[in-house]
């Protein structure tokens, strides 16, 4: 066989061979494909909107998409210089938004909400950490973007201690008043996603 | 068979034909056809020297030759047949782990059985023989047993294209049972094998005789497989 037809089947093979090895492998040519194979493996999406792109360690990166008022998140990171492929070390995936406003750490001192409230422009939490007989507390303020979205740096867990928790979250209006409440307020009242506990279910 | 005269003839052949790489298969070619001559020359009773002379004028002047061979040996296209065939090799190469093991689970999956339960008598079981695609996975609900010990067991499988663009997990199945309306407690346990192809099982516990429906919410849509528990019994009294 001459060798202008050995490189017309060359041509044929080689990326019959280069899809196959990316699709059983798991690799991909950008960050947004593993993102959305990643969510179709899963069985949702794909996401409507990516909303953001956080550099994690060595190059990889967390991707947040929206998909049906839920949220999406998946850790991509570069592989053999050109391809990408899941992040190894687990992933969050569909994070569901079951309340108004509802929130999600995402490791690497990350926190990431998501509000179903038009009228909220800030939220606003309290975060229980460390040791969780004695937390420490950190207070933090994101403020909500135009999809509804919002995220902030609290910090990062120390030692041995991974215990993190929100205790208390307000989502405030552009006028800066308080109009949803969520957990232990620092006067010890309860709310559950914006209801007063002891108001038998009637709206603050 | 080294001649000084042929090394010479061949390096001067060799000179014209700009494709270094296929210089050795040039020269062995070239050698062998020489000595072939050469051995019809002796056979015909010329002498050596003479033989050895006779196939350098037989093979023509070495520029000429040269410039033909270099036509034939384009390094242009050489060079583009090299790079694809070394980029193949490579291709090839990679592609054996994940081939092997697509074919050795494959392989594994097919011939895997679902596992016996030997602890409690059969009371009934339902051929589902169900089938649903959710995105690439295609779920197979094969079959229901229930057992005296209240235990009800769903055989299951599911497969995904292992060239479709997603990536594989291994997702299994978390049935809800229901007696009318009210939902059991989940409890039991279960097993799924396999990312492209894999069987997997499911036993409830506690689970009474009466109970008249399986919900099985596919993960995150609004599809989910119901399966009547009142229709298709085979009692095992009854085989």
């Amino acid at each position: 066989m001459n060798r202008k037809r050995q490189i017309l089947i060359f041509i044929i093979i080689i990326p019959l061979l280069y899809i196959s090895f990316l699709r059983l492998e798991g690799y991909y040519l950008t960050a947004e494909r593993v993102f959305y194979a990643c969510e179709k493996g899963l069985h949702y999406g794909p996401s409507e909107k990516i909303l953001a792109q956080y550099e994690l360690s060595k190059g990889s990166k967390l991707i947040v998409g929206k998909w049906e008022g839920n949220l999406s998140a998946i850790p991509v990171e570069p592989a053999f210089g050109i391809l990408w492929k899941l992040k190894s070390g687990g992933v969050s995936g569909l994070i569901p938004s079951d309340k108004e406003i509802s929130t999600y750490f995402v490791g690497d001192g990350r926190i990431i909400g998501l509000t179903s409230n038009k009228d909220v422009k800030e939220v606003s939490c309290r975060i229980e950490y460390g040791d969780i007989n004695y937390p420490s507390i950190k207070e933090i303020s994101m403020l909500v973007d135009q999809d509804g979205y919002f995220t902030g740096i609290w910090g990062e867990q120390k030692g041995e201690d991974y215990y993190e928790y929100i205790s208390y979250l307000e989502g405030k209006n552009g006028k800066g008043q308080v109009i949803y409440r969520d957990g232990k307020s620092s006067d010890g009242t309860y709310y559950k996603d914006g209801v007063l506990n002891d108001t038998e279910g009637k709206r603050e | 068979m080294r001649v000084p005269d042929w090394e010479k003839y061949l390096k001067e052949v060799l000179s014209h034909v700009k494709f270094k790489y296929d210089h050795n298969p040039i020269y062995v070619e070239l050698n062998n056809h020489m000595e072939d001559r050469y051995e019809d020359f002796i056979s015909n009773g010329m002498d050596k020297e003479q033989g050895q002379k006779e196939v350098i004028t037989c093979m023509g002047d070495a520029g000429i030759l040269g410039e033909e061979l270099n036509k034939v040996h384009s390094p242009l296209v050489g060079w583009i047949w090299l790079s694809l065939r070394n980029l193949l090799i490579i291709l090839i190469l990679i592609n054996l782990f994940p081939v092997f093991f697509l074919i050795t689970s494959a392989f594994i999956s097919v011939f895997e059985t679902y596992e016996d339960k030997e602890d409690s008598p059969l009371v009934y079981t339902i051929d589902v023989g169900y089938k649903e695609k959710v995105y690439d996975t295609t779920y197979i609900i094969d079959k229901i047993l229930y057992y005296e010990d209240n235990t009800m067991e769903i055989r299951y499988a599911t497969w995904t294209n292992p060239f479709s663009d997603s990536i594989k997990w291994s997702l299994s199945i978390s049935p809800e049972i229901y007696v009318g309306e009210t939902q059991l407690p989940r409890r039991g346990k279960g097993w799924k094998s396999g990312s492209y192809y894999g069987r997997g099982q499911e036993f409830r516990e506690d689970v009474p005789l009466d109970a008249t429906k399986i919900i099985i919410p596919l993960i995150y849509n609004n599809k989910e497989i119901s399966i009547d528990l009142a229709e298709g019994r085979m009692m095992a009294n009854e085989s």
